[in-house]
């Protein structure tokens, strides 16, 4: 499409598509870009290929065996989804979980904050043609998920959280496994930060690309690293009532860029916390009892809000006293990162598009349920 | 059961909704529920980690109005709302028009119980 | 950069392989893998707890004849009808189960519980 004015040609834009197969994205998005001779000047999204209407099926399954639909929302973060629905029932009935139980969960979720940081880095290092670090961060993501699969007996959808607590315990073998598992990840994982963060290569492609403003942020409603790429401090593990962070030494991490250097430095700083906090909370571990055996029937409505690996996942459930629940609904990070990834997309070059489409960590899945 | 919740008219809808704007809170998202008279439309804000809720009671066939000319990023889930349980939306600033979840050869609206 | 990478060359000459050589060499397998569920179809007294509990509607009692049915390709190895059953019928084995061309139920047979009033 040509702009003429007065026999002069002004500028000349081309639609292009990206998407739904891309060998970058890991799950299917359409973008339909505006292109200026090179140049990105506006963006429209598209997405809806798998969405497969997990919120309807409140009518045919019990509160127990919603566990298990929520734990499939997504297959990359997929425990702190049951996570965060067992502790949405449990605020609702007043249950009360053992120490031992909360201690647990948050073993478990920050092992799989590792596993899916280390998966964004591989398929970061794949955006702009570095495979050789792609292979290695997947191989060194390997013993991650073998750890998982020694204590809670399946990869990644792992399956090990009931309302009033958790199913399965750690015995001493399992304990002396994951101290050294620790210590030996501590080395590899400074290794890795030298190696993304000081590489002149990696620094030229993802500096002051897809640069945007807290003000922007905060406005669209972005979440996650994403936002604290940009500078604001806001972390979900602050609250009081999720899990055990309150005992651990937790402090968000921050970074002011705003570009893909910042938010790719959040996250592989996050790898390097999540690691000293699995550590933490393996030595202070405290005896007692894994569950509490109850039957609940909620009745009324509430709110419960978790930090997932890609950000702030929120859970609404409304009950009416009968087995089955009224309403679930799910708010996932991805889809509140969408209108801030549409506002970097402008001004930037065709070749940095999937650099920054990867940027906001993208789980499709997550967001169509 | 959840704290912080204020009941509003539809009149006054997006009166709140600038206030909120102008305070600089973020807003995390919209929740729909069908009730036996109508829908009820949860409008969540954040502020530093302190959350305000407000609430909308519609019928069932009024329309609801968009907020997406005061928060753009509303649009994405009014779109959805709209698909799900057949709410009509006036004034969004992009319209979908019924493809952003669902395809042509869908039920339509699949969430609602009582047609 | 070139004496790095240099010192890495003469390294790898001397250090092992990377990778294991697979198949004269296996990984174990876990104890706690969640790989196939099987049943001891003496002990079931079929009470149907489990038919009740399975989130994929993957098992199907039949108390009046005495068959337990598991369609293996529904099952999600969740782990909740062990943990629920009370007679310790259920377990979970943890080699994986082998690639099948076809989607069959398996059945097992045993004898139904007896009626009140019979004898």
């Amino acid at each position: 499409m040509k702009i003429e004015f007065g026999g002069i040609i002004l500028a000349a834009r081309t639609i292009v598509p990206f998407g739904p197969q891309h060998p970058v994205l890991p799950e299917p998005i359409h973008l339909k870009l505006e292109l200026e001779d090179e140049i990105v000047v506006g963006a429209l999204p598209q997405i809806g290929y798998v969405h497969r209407g997990l919120e309807g099926l409140v009518d045919k399954k019990d509160i127990n065996q919603l566990i298990y639909v929520c734990e499939r929302v997504c297959g990359i973060c997929s425990h702190q989804h049951s996570m965060c629905y067992c502790e949405t029932i449990e605020k609702l009935c007043n249950i009360e979980v053992p120490e031992r139980a909360k201690y647990l969960r948050t073993i478990w979720a920050e092992l799989h904050r590792v596993h899916s940081h280390l998966l964004w880095l591989g398929l970061f290092a794949d955006a702009f043609g570095y495979e050789s670090l792609f292979m290695q961060t997947w191989r060194v993501r390997e013993k991650t998920v073998d750890i998982m699969e020694k204590t809670a007996g399946t990869r990644i959808i792992i399956s090990v959280n009931v309302v009033g607590g958790v199913r399965r315990d750690l015995d001493d073998n399992m304990i002396t496994e994951l101290k050294d598992y620790t210590k030996e990840m501590k080395g590899v994982f400074e290794k890795f930060k030298k190696a993304f963060g000081d590489d002149k290569a990696i620094i030229n492609r993802t500096q002051g690309i897809g640069v945007i403003t807290a003000e922007q942020m905060i406005e669209l409603g972005g979440v996650g690293p994403t936002l604290r790429g940009s500078g604001v401090k806001q972390d979900c593990r602050l609250l009081p009532d999720v899990g055990a962070y309150k005992n651990l030494t937790f402090e968000p991490i921050v970074e002011n860029g705003g570009d893909c250097y910042a938010r790719m430095m959040v996250r592989m700083r996050e790898t390097i916390q999540a690691n000293e906090l699995i550590e933490e909370a393996v030595n202070k571990l405290p005896a007692g009892p894994i569950n509490v055996d109850v039957k609940p029937k909620p009745e009324g409505e509430q709110i419960s809000r978790i930090e997932q690996p890609r950000g702030e996942l929120m859970y609404y459930i409304r009950g009416n006293g009968t087995k089955n629940l009224d309403r679930l609904r799910i708010r996932t990070p991805t889809f509140s990162n969408i209108p801030p990834l549409l506002k970097m997309l402008p001004g930037c070059q065709m070749a940095d598009v999937p650099v920054i489409v990867l940027t906001i960590d993208p789980c499709i899945s997550c967001t169509e349920r | 059961m959840i704290e912080n919740i204020i009941e509003i008219n539809k009149g006054e809808l997006l009166s709140k909704i600038s206030e909120m704007h102008v305070q600089g809170q973020r807003l995390i998202t919209l929740s729909c529920a069908e009730d036996d008279d109508g829908f009820m439309v949860l409008y969540h804000f954040d502020n530093d980690l302190k959350m305000t809720h407000f609430r909308v009671k519609i019928g069932r066939d009024e329309p609801l109005e968009s907020i997406s000319h005061i928060y753009w990023a509303a649009l994405l889930i009014e779109n959805e709302i709209s698909e799900h349980f057949g709410i009509k939306v006036n004034n969004l600033a992009l319209n979908f028009a019924g493809t952003l979840v669902l395809a042509k050869d869908s039920p339509k609206a699949p969430l609602l119980k009582k047609k | 950069m070139v004496f790095g990478m240099l010192g890495q060359i003469i390294k790898n000459f001397f250090t092992g392989y990377a990778t294991r050589l697979y198949p004269f060499e296996q990984r174990k397998l876990y104890e706690n893998l969640r790989g196939e569920l099987k049943i001891h179809i003496d002990k079931c007294t079929f009470c149907m707890v489990c038919e009740k509990r399975c989130p994929a509607d993957a098992i199907e009692v039949d108390r009046k004849e005495g068959i337990w049915t598991l369609n293996p390709s529904r099952c999600i190895l969740c782990n909740v009808c062990v943990e629920d059953c009370k007679y310790d019928a259920l377990y979970m084995d943890n080699h994986w189960r082998a690639p099948y061309t076809e989607n069959k139920s398996i059945s097992f047979k045993g004898t139904p519980p007896k009626k009140k009033g019979e004898e």
